[in-house]
C-alpha cells in the first residue's frame, strides 16, 4: 500500500496543482479499455478469412490462410487501431487543456512562470498525458502480440505461411 | 538593485511602454501611478520577464531569468494562485519552490486575515482572494514585491489593515513596487511615486523631496498630467447651452 501512496503522490507533484488525479486516471482506465475492445474489431476479418479454410468443418488441403499481418491491416484497414489511436489523441489534448487551464479561473500561469524551475510547468503538462501514451502503446504492443499467439492457436500449423514475424517487422520497418 | 534601461514593449503597431529607464534599490516603497492604460501593468510584466521587450532589466547586474527570478514575487488583480488547491496547498507548493519562502509570515498574515487554511481558494470572497494573493507575494521571500492593484474590491478597511500590516512586516532589503489608483491612501507610507503616461515615465519623485517642495503627492501627480478641473465646468455650461 505504501508504494501505491508514494506512487500517487508522485504523479501528483507531476500534474497541474488541483487537478482532480483519480478523475483523470479513471478516464485513462476507461479510455484503455474502450481501445483495447476497439482493437476486438480485428475479430471480424480473422474470423472472415479463417472460415475461407475450411469446408463442410475440414481444412481445404493447399488452402493457406491470409498472413497475420494482412488480417492485422490491410484488409481492415487498420480498424482495430483506431482506439489507440483516438487514445494518443485525448493525451494530446489533455496537454493542451492542462496548459491551459493555467489561465482558468486566475493567471496562475504568472506563478508557473515565476518558479526557478523552469521545467516545472511542462512537467506538470506533459507527465500524465505521456504516461497515458505510454500506457495505450504497451497495449497496443500486448493486444497484437495476444493476436499474434491466438492466431498461430486457431490456425491449422499447415495453413500458415512462413516469416510471420519478419513480415510483422517489416510492415513496422516500413512504417517507419 | 532592479535596472530597467531604455524598456520599450509595443502590441503590434500601440506601443505600451516607451523608453522607460528606472533605478530601484533595495528597502524602497514605491508607488507606480498612471491611468488605466498608461502602461503600468505591462511594465511591471516586462520586469518578471512575462513579455518580450526591448531594452535591458537586470537585477545587480544579472538580467531576470530563472536563476535570480524567485528574488521577484508578483501580486496582480488577475490573480496567481490556484484556485482549485487550498491555502495550506499552496503554502507547501511555494516551500517547495522558493528557497527563502516564509511559513510564519503566512501563517502569521493568514490569521491576521482570518482566512481559512483548508478551503478552496475559489471558495473565497473576491477580497479575501485579493488578501491571499498579496500575502502569498509577501511571504514567498522576495527582495522586490511587485503589486499591481492588488486591493480592487476590497472595502476601506481593509485596506488600511493591509498598509498597517506592510509596514510592520516588511524588512529592510525588501523593495515594493505597488500599482495603484488609491493615490491618497498610500500616500503617507510610499517612500517615491513614480508617474506614468501614454507608457512614458513623467515623474520620479522622492516624497522627501514633495516635502521640501511643500507640494502634496495628489498635486504632483495632477500638474505632471496636466489634469485641468477647469474641464469639469466647461463640460457642465456646455450642457447648460444645449438646455
Amino acid at each position: 500500500m505504501k508504494i501505491r501512496f508514494f506512487q500517487r503522490d508522485w504523479l501528483q507533484e507531476r500534474t497541474p496543482p488541483g487537478l482532480d488525479l483519480s478523475l483523470y486516471c479513471m478516464k485513462l482506465k476507461v479510455l484503455l479499455v474502450i481501445s483495447f475492445l476497439f482493437a476486438q474489431a480485428y475479430w471480424s476479418s480473422f474470423v472472415y478469412f479463417r472460415s475461407n479454410l475450411f469446408q463442410n468443418g475440414h481444412l481445404v488441403p493447399g488452402r493457406m490462410m491470409i498472413d497475420f499481418v494482412d488480417v492485422l491491416t490491410v484488409q481492415s484497414s487498420f480498424v482495430p487501431f483506431f482506439g489507440f489511436v483516438s487514445v494518443i489523441l485525448a493525451m494530446i489534448y489533455w496537454m493542451f487543456a492542462f496548459y491551459r487551464s493555467f489561465y482558468n479561473d486566475s493567471m496562475s500561469i504568472y506563478t508557473m512562470k515565476r518558479l526557478p524551475d523552469r521545467w516545472e510547468l511542462h512537467r506538470r503538462c506533459l507527465t500524465l498525458p505521456l504516461l497515458g501514451i505510454g500506457c495505450v502503446l504497451i497495449l497496443m504492443v500486448l493486444t497484437v502480440a495476444l493476436f499474434y499467439q491466438l492466431y498461430f492457436l486457431l490456425i491449422p500449423k499447415e495453413a500458415i505461411a512462413p516469416h510471420q514475424l519478419a513480415k510483422l517487422f517489416g510492415l513496422m520497418k516500413q512504417r517507419s | 538593485m532592479l535596472e530597467l534601461n531604455h524598456i520599450t514593449k509595443a502590441y503590434g503597431t500601440k506601443v505600451a511602454v516607451q523608453d522607460v529607464s528606472l533605478t530601484i534599490p533595495q528597502g524602497e516603497i514605491i508607488g507606480l501611478f498612471g491611468e488605466n492604460g498608461a502602461g503600468k501593468t505591462t511594465l511591471m510584466k516586462c520586469i518578471l520577464n512575462f513579455l518580450r521587450y526591448k531594452g535591458d532589466i537586470t537585477l545587480d547586474g544579472q538580467p531576470i531569468q530563472h536563476q535570480n527570478i524567485a528574488r521577484l514575487s508578483f501580486a496582480t488583480c488577475e490573480h496567481s494562485f490556484f484556485p482549485d488547491i487550498t491555502a495550506d496547498a499552496h503554502r507547501a507548493f511555494y516551500q517547495a519552490h522558493f528557497p527563502n519562502f516564509s511559513a510564519k509570515r503566512f501563517y502569521t498574515l493568514m490569521k491576521f486575515f482570518e482566512l481559512p487554511l483548508h478551503q478552496n481558494i475559489k471558495r473565497f470572497s473576491t477580497g479575501q482572494k485579493n488578501q491571499f494573493e498579496v500575502i502569498l507575494a509577501l511571504s514567498q521571500g522576495a527582495d522586490y514585491i511587485l503589486m499591481d492593484e492588488p486591493f480592487a474590491g476590497n472595502d476601506v478597511f481593509n485596506r488600511e489593515d493591509f498598509y498597517k500590516v506592510l509596514l510592520g512586516i516588511l524588512e529592510p532589503h525588501e523593495t515594493v513596487l505597488l500599482s495603484t489608483h488609491l493615490i491618497e491612501e498610500v500616500s503617507d507610507f510610499i517612500g517615491r511615486a513614480i508617474l506614468i503616461k501614454k507608457g512614458q515615465i513623467v515623474g520620479d519623485i522622492t516624497t522627501d523631496e514633495l516635502e521640501e517642495q511643500g507640494i502634496s503627492l495628489m498635486d504632483y501627480i495632477k500638474s505632471a498630467y496636466s489634469y485641468r478641473s477647469d474641464r469639469v465646468m466647461e463640460a457642465l455650461e456646455e450642457l447648460d447651452e444645449e438646455r
